[in-house]
């Protein structure tokens, strides 16, 4: 019997414990941010949803604006919304990257970033992928201090609103959190 | 105790008001609620704040959590997601290359060590859904790790063993759609074209051999046979005519001898006339029959230059026949193609088939693989070596290949694989050795680091197993082949939309099988009892002494429209050895009939001077009786009258 209850009490560590980390997670993935690190996500997402993806730069992009403390669902709301803008804007990047790429002093650097291990995968001598970062990384600091008024504007309403939603709730993790604590 | 916030504490009482209802009621539960929201917020930030705090007093977890978790994600995938996103994007863009169903039935790779091992591949036939076009067992393929790191697929071996073709396939057909078409050099189309034309010279060769050359040799055509006839004709009836004028004189003189006797019995002087009239026709009698005896003297002559007349006609036939065995070289050509052309036909099916194969690889290899999004223009800064951005440098392969259901060991490599040639400089090459019944070794290269494409295919075959092929087929005649051992060696270089192509071959311990289905006709000379003329002895003769051929097939100019020549001393050296033997046969035949002529012409004369000699001797006394006897009659015409009247009168 004694085995049988030391068993349970392990399985329900082991249970409790993942039960924790995933409310951990949920709750830091949908923790509320300040209404900096939103705009600061929302323009991050514009840099990393206008690079065109399946290169290395778009995934080192996301991984570096990532790794900043910013918030992350709108990090990735904002990169899929500006994917598909993207499309729209491919004809300027290109004209943009191919502005860039093609400048005889830059020669040289272009020449020895290809020369480096993992650059290639990166796709920058890609006149698309260029002229989408450039736009990028100019549009966000102009995105920033444009979304950042509207985000204090509108934030509490839009939040306020999503938390009567289930799914919010269920995201949020606290009441099946508690449930399943008391349950074990 | 300090005063609870909580939404529970607000809802439940109503706030306190000096006002107490009345007409102020609605406007304080307005106020009331706006109140309860305040505080509502107030309570929401309260509690983010400690919640903050929380975070900031220890680990910052809301920061930290999920970046771990994303960086354990991007691990995972690597790690567990690598080999069947790898899996799946190996499948389907080899399904789309080759718009048939491929199924990999387990991948193995290292991501850091940049190799990666596949097995049990499955390749499903367009043609034939359930059954695989080919099985692979298994792939190793061994990466270039610092050209991978620059972005380039530097494929430094890869082995690919125990392929198999047409084996029963455990994959889903209903996938793929198959599109139709494709490259590929009709070489089907000149294997039949070479085909037909052999047979047909076939036809032509026999035919011209038949009708034109041999039965020319007719003996009956011969002129000294036809001379012969005619001159034993003309002494036939000649002597016939002698015969009768002999006859003739005899009985003149008969009826002669008749009007004498009868002159005798009466007056002699009534009767002086008529013994004019006899001496007269006696005198007539008697230089007729000098005149044949004259003529008798001449026959001799005569008949020496009439055998000198055969003599000429034997000459004239000689040269004749000569002209016409001189002729048969002209059918060289198409006794050639005959040959040749049948086994030209077999090889160009049987190592053309290997083509389509080599180029499909190639094509599937050499492809230019695009991004799936192909945005703006790439620009190469690749300045530090030659090396293109995909190259496979070798390839090995093994298996099994299937040819007429016959299992066929094979080996081969592919080297320098690459889409761009020019940057790397070098084509691409490929050697592939086959067993079967014999040995196939087919190489080549694909060289595009010109302007004009060029693909190259050689192959070399050695084989001691070869099947009987039908050389010609002809109502008088039939012409198999039969060989021991075939060495031949194919050659076919594509530019452009040209071509060269050349096929030369060697068959070893050939022998040739004659047969003719049809009596041959009597002749004058087989009536004589001669052996009968038998153009199938003389062309089994004639191949007799051949014992290898060989052959060369040269096909060029346009790949859809090229222009075929076949050439070979087979035809020469057999026609030279028809000419032999048609030459030892016309001796053999001229001296036996010119010796059989010659035998019937001296018979002939022989039965000539024979009969001259009697006719003309039977004549000569029948004609020196009559004269005799004629000049008896004058005797007796001329000289009893005279002396008897004479004599009376005198005495």
């Amino acid at each position: 019997m004694w085995y049988f209850s030391a068993y349970g009490a392990i399985v329900g560590g082991q249970v409790m414990f993942i039960v924790k980390s995933l409310r951990l997670f949920i709750r830091a993935l949908t923790a509320e941010c300040s209404h900096r690190q939103i705009a600061a996500g929302i323009a991050c997402g514009l840099l990393v949803g206008l690079i065109p993806k399946g290169n290395l730069l778009a995934l080192l992009v996301l991984m570096g604006v990532s790794s900043f403390s910013i918030s992350l669902p709108a990090l990735f709301f904002s990169t899929f919304l500006f994917s598909w803008l993207a499309i729209s804007l491919d004809s300027v990047c290109a004209k943009l990257g191919e502005f860039v790429l093609t400048q005889e002093s830059l020669q040289p650097l272009w020449i020895w970033l290809y020369s480096r291990p993992l650059v290639p995968w990166t796709d920058f001598n890609n006149t698309a992928v260029m002229g989408s970062l450039l736009l990028g990384c100019l549009l966000s600091l102009p995105a920033y201090c444009c979304i950042l008024p509207l985000v204090r504007k509108y934030e509490p309403a839009i939040t306020a609103r999503i938390r009567k939603y289930r799914v919010a709730t269920w995201l949020w993790g606290a009441e099946w959190a508690e449930k399943i604590h008391s349950a074990v | 105790m300090k005063p609870s916030y909580s939404n529970s504490h607000i809802s439940h009482r109503s706030f306190p008001h000096p006002l107490q209802r009345g007409q102020g009621e609605a406007e304080l539960g307005r106020k009331n609620q706006r109140l309860r929201i305040q505080e509502e917020r107030h309570s929401t930030s309260e509690t983010t704040r400690k919640k903050r705090n929380s975070f900031h007093t220890g680990v910052r977890w809301g920061y930290l959590v999920p970046r771990l978790t994303l960086a354990v994600l991007c691990w995972a995938m690597i790690t567990f997601g690598f080999e069947p996103l790898l899996h799946l994007t190996i499948t389907q863009s080899s399904s789309a290359a080759l718009q048939t169903v491929v199924g990999i039935q387990q991948l193995n790779s290292n991501f850091f060590k940049t190799n990666l091992e596949l097995n049990q591949i499955e390749i499903g036939s367009k043609d034939r859904p359930g059954t695989n076009a080919v099985e692979i067992g298994q792939v190793q393929v061994q990466l270039n790790r610092d050209a991978l790191l620059r972005k380039k697929f530097i494929v430094e071996y890869a082995d690919i063993k125990q392929i198999r073709w047409n084996t029963e396939s455990t994959l889903d057909f209903k996938k793929v759609e198959t599109e139709a078409g494709g490259w590929s050099i009709p070489f089907g189309e000149q294997a039949e074209v070479i085909g037909g034309y052999a047979q047909r010279a076939g036809q032509s060769f026999l035919q011209s051999l038949l009708e034109q050359t041999l039965e020319t040799y007719d003996p009956n055509k011969l002129e000294t046979i036809q001379l012969a006839k005619l001159k034993e004709n003309y002494w036939k009836n000649r002597f016939q005519s002698y015969q009768n004028q002999s006859t003739q004189l005899k009985a003149e003189i008969d009826i002669l001898k008749k009007q004498l006797e009868e002159a005798k019995r009466g007056n002699p002087l009534n009767k002086l006339n008529d013994f004019a009239q006899i001496a007269r026709k006696v005198d007539e009698l008697v230089n007729e029959s000098k005149r044949l005896k004259t003529e008798f003297q001449v026959l001799p002559q005569q008949v020496r230059i009439d055998l000198m007349e055969l003599d000429a006609a034997k000459d004239r036939d000689f040269e004749q026949l000569r002209k016409k065995i001189e002729s048969i070289p002209l059918n060289a050509n198409d006794l050639t193609v005959a040959i040749v052309g049948p086994e030209a036909a077999r090889q160009f099916e049987e190592l053309s088939a290997w083509i389509p194969f080599v180029q499909k690889c190639m094509a599937v290899a050499t492809e230019d693989y695009q991004p799936e999004r192909q945005l703006g223009r790439t620009i190469d800064f690749d300045t530090s070596d030659a090396l293109p951005a995909f190259l496979i440098r070798k390839i090995n392969l093994d298996g099994i290949a299937n040819l007429n259901r016959k299992p066929i060991l094979f080996t081969g490599n592919f080297q320098d694989i690459t889409h761009n040639q020019r940057q790397y400089g070098k084509p691409m090459n490929y050697h592939f050795e086959i067993e079967h019944q014999g040995q196939y070794i087919v190489s080549g290269k694909w060289d595009q680091t010109t302007s004009t494409p060029q693909f190259e295919f050689l192959c070399h075959v050695t084989t001691d197993q070869f099947p009987t092929q039908k050389l010609a087929e002809h109502d008088k005649i039939n012409i198999a082949l039969q060989a021991k051992q075939l060495v031949a060696d194919f050659h076919v270089v594509t530019s452009g939309p040209n071509m060269q192509a050349k096929l030369k071959w060697k068959q070893n311990d050939v022998e040739f099988d004659v047969v003719s289905p049809v009596q041959l006709t009597s002749t004058t000379l087989s009536r004589l009892d001669v052996r009968p003329f038998s153009p199938t002895d003389l062309l089994i003769s004639a191949f007799s002494s051949i014992n290898e051929i060989e052959g060369e097939v040269q096909i060029s100019g346009p790949i859809k429209s090229p222009a075929i020549q076949v050439h070979s001393e087979i035809g020469q050296k057999i026609v030279s050895g028809l000419q032999q033997s048609i030459q030892k046969e016309l001796d053999l035949r001229q001296s036996e009939a010119f010796s059989l002529a010659q035998r019937e012409i001296d018979t002939q004369i022989k039965k000539f001077n024979v009969r001259l000699n009697d006719q003309y001797q039977s004549l000569l006394s029948e004609l020196n009786v009559n004269e005799r006897l004629a000049n008896g009659m004058i005797e007796n015409v001329a000289i009893r009258p005279a002396s008897g009247i004479f004599d009376r009168l005198i005495r």
